[in-house]
C-alpha cells in the first residue's frame, strides 16, 4: 500500500545525544530564514476532492499542496522531489540520498537546515525511496511559516560544496553501515534486485560503499540541478497552517524552472520461484522475502484491490498471513505490503527472526496465501474486511506526518488525486471512491492474476554462508 | 470549535493558570501563537470527568479511560495485580466468544491499556461507527473482567516478567524505583514477580477491580470525531458508576541520602541510571524541569517505560527520562551501552548537573532549551492515544483542560534564575543503578 515506510520519522522516543545541549550549543539563534518578497501568480487548481486542501500549481510547475489539520498544534513540512535513487545515466546507486544528506547538511548564513531544525524545537527527516525523495520537517505549527520559508529556500533549488558533501558522504557511509543490520531492509533490496534487471527499482536506495566512495560534488551537484527542478517538486504542508499564506510565501521563492527529466523505467527480470539465498555475515537473523509483481498505478481499481488484498492478508496484527506466521513463533518481524508504483506495483512479504528457518516460512507462507485466497471471500466477511481496511487507512492518516506522506508519494507516482489523503470526514476522493467500488469476486479475480503467478523468493539463511544469488 | 491563535483565549487561560495554579504567569510577549483544539470537560454527579476534544480530520475515534488504581495502589505482596486484571479486561468476552481485544481489531481498531504510576489507562480507537458498541463493551469488561481467563494470564504475566528482568534498563529503572518509591505500589517492578503473580487469585482481582470502581478519579478523554452524542453516549455508560472515592494514595518514603544499587545481567556493556527527584506534572517547577531535561538532553518521552499491553520495552535509552505523572517525580539520566565511553559521560553528568546549579548558563542556550522543550512538548502529542492522554491529565489537573495550553506558556517564561532554583532543589541525593555485564563464573 502506498509508500515503504522506513522508519524514519520517530517522532517518539528519539535517540538524542547526551548533553549535547549543556557541552555542545554554540550556535545562536538566527531566525526566520527568508523574507517574503513580492509574488508570482501561482494558479490555484481544484482541491483534489477534498474540503479541507488546496492545491496549486505553479507556472514553474511546482506543485504545493496546503491542508488544514487541526487535531493537532503541529505541522508536516515535507518537500518531495521525483527523481531516480541511482541516478538517470549510469546506475549509482544512493546518489539521491548522498544529494539529500547534503542539502539538509549545506550551511548557509553559518548553519544547515538540519542545525536551524534542531535549535527551533523541530524534527528533520529524510526517506529516500528507489523513486522519490521526500524531506520532511515536523514541528509546532507556530513554527511553520519560518521553517517553510527555510526549507523551501534551502532545498527547492539547491546549491552544494565541499564540506556539505563531506558531512553527507560521513553520514551515508553510517547508514548503510546501519541498513546491513536490518534484515527487513536487506531482504526487501534484494527483493527487489532479484524482481528487476534494471532501472531505479533494481537498486537499493541506500547504495554500496564502493559506488559511495567513487562519487564526487559534482556528481551530487549535477544530480541536484537535474532532479531539484519545480516540475518535479511537490512542497506539502499539512496541520495548523493557512494555506493562502503558504502559497504567497512558497511563490516568493520562486525556484527557476528546469526541465523536466524522464523517469528510467525499471524492467522486469525474468525470475522464477527459485529461492535465491543471500547471507551478510554482520546478520544474526534468518529471513525470507517473497514478491508478486502487481497492477500498475494507473489500473487505479486494481491497485486498490491489492491495497485491500495487502491488509487483508499482511496486516502487521490482524492479517491473516501475519497470524500464521506469528502464531508459528512469536519472535519472529513480520511485514507486507502492496507497494503502489507506477509499473507495476509489488506485493512482497519478508519475515525476519533469530530462530525462523528461512524454507519452512517460506513455505508457511505461501501456502497461507494459497488457503486464504482459494476462494472469493463471503459477502459478509468482505464487507467487514473493507470496513477493517478502511479504519486502518484513517488510523495511519490521523497525523499531519501521515496525511503529508501519502500526498508526497503519490505525486512522486504521478496520481497526486488517488491519494487517500484526499478525502475528508465523508471520505470523498478517488481513493475511497476505487474502495467502495470494490466487489469479493473482483478482489477474487485480482488475487488469482497477481498473486497466483510464480513470485520471487530470497532466503537469508542463518550463521555465515556465501551469497549464492542476488546482488 | 476550535481556538486558534485567539489572544484573548490565551489571556484568559494565563489569567485562570495565575488564579488556579499559583504557578508563574506567564509573559504574554513571549506567547507562541497557537494552542491545542478546543476542549471542553463536565463531571458526572458521581465525580466521572468527561472531556472532549473534536477535530474533523478523519471519521476516527480515540478515547482513553483513566481508572484510579495504577502502579502505586498494587499491595506490596501483590506486584503485577495491575497488569493481570488489564490483560483479563483485554480477553473479556463481549459478543459470543469473540473478546474485546478481538471486537475492536475486527473492526479495524484496537484497545489496549498501559499502566501509569496512579491509574490504569485504557485506550480504544475505532471507526466513528464502531465507537458506541465497543466504548459499551470496554466499559462492561472493566467492570466484570473475565476471570476464567486468570490462569493463561497469570502464565504470560510471568513470562513478561521474566523476559524484563534481563533487560540492563528496565532493570536500572526498577533499581531506582525501589529506592525512591518505598513503601509504594511503585518500588515494585511493573510487570511483578514469577512469586508475586503465581499467587494472585480470582479474589485479588475482584478486590483490585473494586478499588477503581470509583467515579472519583476516573476519567474519559475522547479525541477526534467526536459529536455530542457520542459524548452523551460515553457519560451514560460511566453515570453508574458510585459516587465514592478511591483509597487515599499512599506516599512513599523521603529519599534522604545517596544511594547507589549495583545488578549483573547478560548484556555485552555496562549501563548507569542517575536518578534524581523532580516535580511532578502540576507543580509550579514543572515547565522549569522540563527545560532542564532538554538541557539534559532527553531520550524520550514520559512513556518511553511505560508498561504496555501493545509495545514492547525499549532496547537502547540513552539520555534524560522525566517521570512527572507520579508525585515526587524522578528525573532519571540513563547512560551506556555498546558505544558510549561511560566514565566520561558521567563525568559530563556531574558538570552539566553543576553547570545547572551555578549561574553559568548563558541565555543563548536557555533560549535554545526551551524550544527544544516546547518542540518536545508538541511533537509528542500527534497521535489520537497521545493527545487523549494529554486531555485526561489535564482534564485532571487543578485547572482543567486548560492545563495543557498552559504548560508552552509556562515554558516560555522559564527563566535562567528558576532553571537554577529549581536544579539546586531537586538535582542532589541521587540514586545510582549499575549495570554491569555478567562476569566469567558468575
Amino acid at each position: 500500500m502506498r509508500r515503504l515506510f522506513l522508519g524514519a520519522h520517530a517522532a517518539r522516543r528519539l535517540r538524542r545525544s547526551f548533553i549535547v545541549s549543556i557541552v555542545l550549543f554554540t550556535f545562536a539563534w538566527t531566525g526566520s530564514a527568508a523574507a517574503v518578497q513580492d509574488a508570482a501568480s501561482p494558479q490555484p487548481s481544484d482541491s483534489a476532492n477534498a474540503s479541507l486542501s488546496a492545491l496549486t500549481q505553479f507556472p514553474d510547475g511546482l506543485t504545493l499542496v496546503a491542508r488544514r489539520a487541526t487535531a493537532s498544534p503541529t505541522a508536516a513540512i515535507e518537500l518531495w522531489i521525483k527523481c531516480p535513487s541511482n541516478g538517470y545515466s549510469s546506475p549509482r546507486p544512493g546518489l539521491a540520498r548522498l544529494t539529500a544528506l547534503a542539502v539538509v547538511d549545506q550551511k548557509a548564513g553559518g548553519s544547515s537546515l538540519r542545525e536551524e531544525a534542531r535549535k527551533a524545537g523541530a524534527q528533520i527527516a529524510i526517506s529516500v525511496y528507489q523513486e522519490s525523495t521526500e524531506i520532511a520537517l515536523l514541528a509546532p505549527a507556530y513554527l511553520s511559516p519560518t521553517l517553510l520559508d527555510m526549507l523551501v529556500s534551502r532545498a527547492l533549488h539547491p546549491h552544494l560544496d565541499q564540506a556539505a558533501f563531506e558531512s553527507a558522504r560521513q553520514r551515508l557511509a553510517a547508514q548503510q553501515v546501519a541498513s546491513m543490520d536490518m534484515p527487513d531492509q536487506v531482504l526487501r533490496d534484494s527483493l527487489f534486485a532479484q524482481l528487476f534487471a534494471s532501472g531505479p527499482l533494481h537498486d537499493s536506495s541506500f547504495g554500496d560503499p564502493k559506488t559511495l566512495t567513487g562519487l564526487t560534488l559534482d556528481d551530487i551537484s549535477g544530480f541536484a540541478a537535474r532532479a531539484y527542478v519545480p516540475a518535479q517538486e511537490i512542497v506539502v504542508t499539512v496541520g495548523d497552517v493557512d494555506a493562502r499564506d503558504v502559497s504567497t510565501r512558497i511563490a516568493a521563492v520562486a525556484p527557476p524552472a528546469g526541465p523536466l527529466q524522464v523517469m528510467p523505467e525499471s524492467s522486469i527480470a525474468p525470475y522464477g520461484d527459485t529461492p535465491v539465498s543471500l547471507t551478510r555475515e554482520s546478520l544474526n537473523a534468518g529471513g525470507v522475502a517473497i514478491g508478486w509483481v502487481g497492477p500498475p498505478i494507473a489500473d487505479r481499481r486494481a491497485a486498490t484491490a491489492m491495497d485491500f488484498l495487502s491488509d487483508y492478508l499482511a496486516h502487521p496484527s490482524e492479517g491473516v498471513v501475519s497470524k500464521v506466521v506469528i502464531g508459528a513463533d512469536a519472535s519472529t518481524t513480520f511485514t507486507g505490503q502492496f507497494v503502489t508504483l507506477r509499473n507495476p506495483g509489488v506485493f512482497y512479504v519478508t519475515a525476519s527472526g533469530a530462530k525462523l528457518d528461512p524454507m519452512l516460512t517460506s513455505t508457511l507462507i505461501r501456502d497461507a496465501i494459497r488457503t486464504a485466497l482459494r476462494q472469493q471471500l463471503s459477502k459478509e466477511e468482505f464487507e467487514r474486511a473493507r470496513a477493517a481496511f478502511i479504519t486502518h487507512l484513517l488510523r495511519d492518516m490521523q497525523t499531519s506526518q501521515g496525511l503529508a506522506d501519502n500526498y508526497g508519494w503519490y505525486f512522486a507516482q504521478g496520481a497526486l488525486p488517488y491519494s487517500p489523503s484526499a478525502t475528508d470526514t465523508s471520505l470523498s476522493g478517488e481513493y475511497f471512491r476505487q474502495v467502495a467500488s470494490l466487489s469479493p469476486d473482483y478482489v477474487y479475480s485480482i488475487a488469482r492474476r497477481y498473486l497466483q503467478a510464480k513470485p520471487a523468493v530470497i532466503i537469508l539463511p542463518r550463521g555465515a554462508v556465501h551469497i549464492t544469488g542476488a546482488q | 470549535m476550535k481556538c486558534k491563535r485567539a489572544g484573548a483565549i490565551f489571556a484568559t487561560a494565563a489569567l485562570a493558570c495565575v488564579l488556579l495554579a499559583a504557578a508563574p504567569a506567564p509573559n504574554k510577549s513571549a506567547l507562541p501563537s497557537m494552542s491545542f483544539a478546543a476542549a471542553t470537560q463536565m463531571k458526572l454527579p458521581n465525580g466521572v470527568i468527561i472531556a472532549s476534544q473534536p477535530s474533523a480530520d478523519v471519521p476516527l475515534v480515540g478515547v482513553s479511560v483513566f481508572v484510579p488504581a495504577g502502579l502505586v495502589q498494587q499491595p506490596g505482596n501483590k506486584a503485577g495485580i495491575a497488569s493481570v486484571t488489564a490483560a483479563l479486561v483485554l480477553q473479556t468476552k463481549v459478543e459470543g466468544s469473540t473478546t474485546l481485544a478481538q471486537a475492536a481489531a475486527l473492526a479495524g481498531g484496537s484497545v489496549s491499556f498501559t499502566l501509569d504510576p496512579l491509574d490504569t489507562r485504557y485506550y480504544l480507537e475505532c471507526h466513528e461507527a464502531d465507537f458506541t458498541r465497543l466504548f459499551h463493551e470496554l466499559r462492561v469488561a472493566l467492570g466484570h473482567p473475565d476471570v476464567s481467563q486468570l490462569a493463561a494470564q497469570r502464565t504470560q504475566a510471568i513470562s513478561n516478567a521474566n523476559a524484563l528482568t534481563g533487560n540492563p534498563l528496565e532493570a536500572a529503572y526498577a533499581m531506582i524505583r525501589q529506592v525512591r518509591y518505598r513503601g509504594t505500589g511503585f518500588a515494585l517492578p511493573d510487570q511483578g514477580s514469577s512469586v508475586t503473580i503465581a499467587s494472585l487469585s480470582r479474589a485479588d482481582v475482584a478486590a483490585f477491580v473494586t478499588s477503581y470502581t470509583h467515579g472519583a478519579g476516573t476519567i474519559v478523554a475522547l479525541e477526534g470525531a467526536v459529536t455530542q452524542p457520542l459524548v452523551a453516549a460515553a457519560a451514560n455508560e460511566f453515570e453508574n458508576l458510585p459516587a465514592s472515592s478511591p483509597a487515599p494514595v499512599p506516599a512513599s518514603n523521603p529519599v534522604v541520602r545517596l544511594h547507589q544499587i549495583v545488578a549483573h545481567r547478560n548484556v555485552p556493556a555496562p549501563w548507569v541510571a542517575v536518578a534524581y527527584e523532580a516535580p511532578s506534572q502540576y507543580s509550579s517547577d514543572f515547565a522549569p524541569m522540563l527545560v532542564i531535561e532538554a538541557l539534559l538532553g532527553s531520550g524520550g518521552d514520559v512513556h518511553s517505560f511505560n508498561y504496555t499491553s501493545n509495545e514492547l520495552a525499549p532496547q537502547d535509552f540513552v539520555g534524560a527520562y522525566y517521570q512527572y505523572e507520579v508525585s515526587p517525580g524522578s528525573m532519571i539520566v540513563f547512560l551506556g551501552g555498546a558505544n558510549e565511553n561511560l566514565d566520561q559521560s558521567v563525568r559530563d553528568l556531574e558538570t552539566g548537573i553543576a553547570r545547572l546549579r551555578g549561574d553559568s548558563i548563558s541565555a543563548t542556550l536557555i533560549s535554545e532549551a526551551k524550544k527544544t522543550a516546547l518542540g518536545d512538548y508538541f511533537l509528542s502529542e500527534t497521535r489520537f492515544d497521545d493527545l487523549a492522554w494529554l486531555l485526561g491529565r489535564s482534564a485532571a489537573s487543578p485547572e482543567g483542560v486548560a492545563f495543557e495550553n498552559n504548560v508552552p506558556l509556562r515554558i516560555m517564561s522559564v527563566r535562567a534564575a528558576d532553571i537554577q532554583r529549581v536544579a539546586r532543589r531537586y538535582l542532589t541525593k541521587e540514586t545510582i543503578a549499575i549495570v554491569l555485564p555478567v562476569s566469567a563464573g558468575r
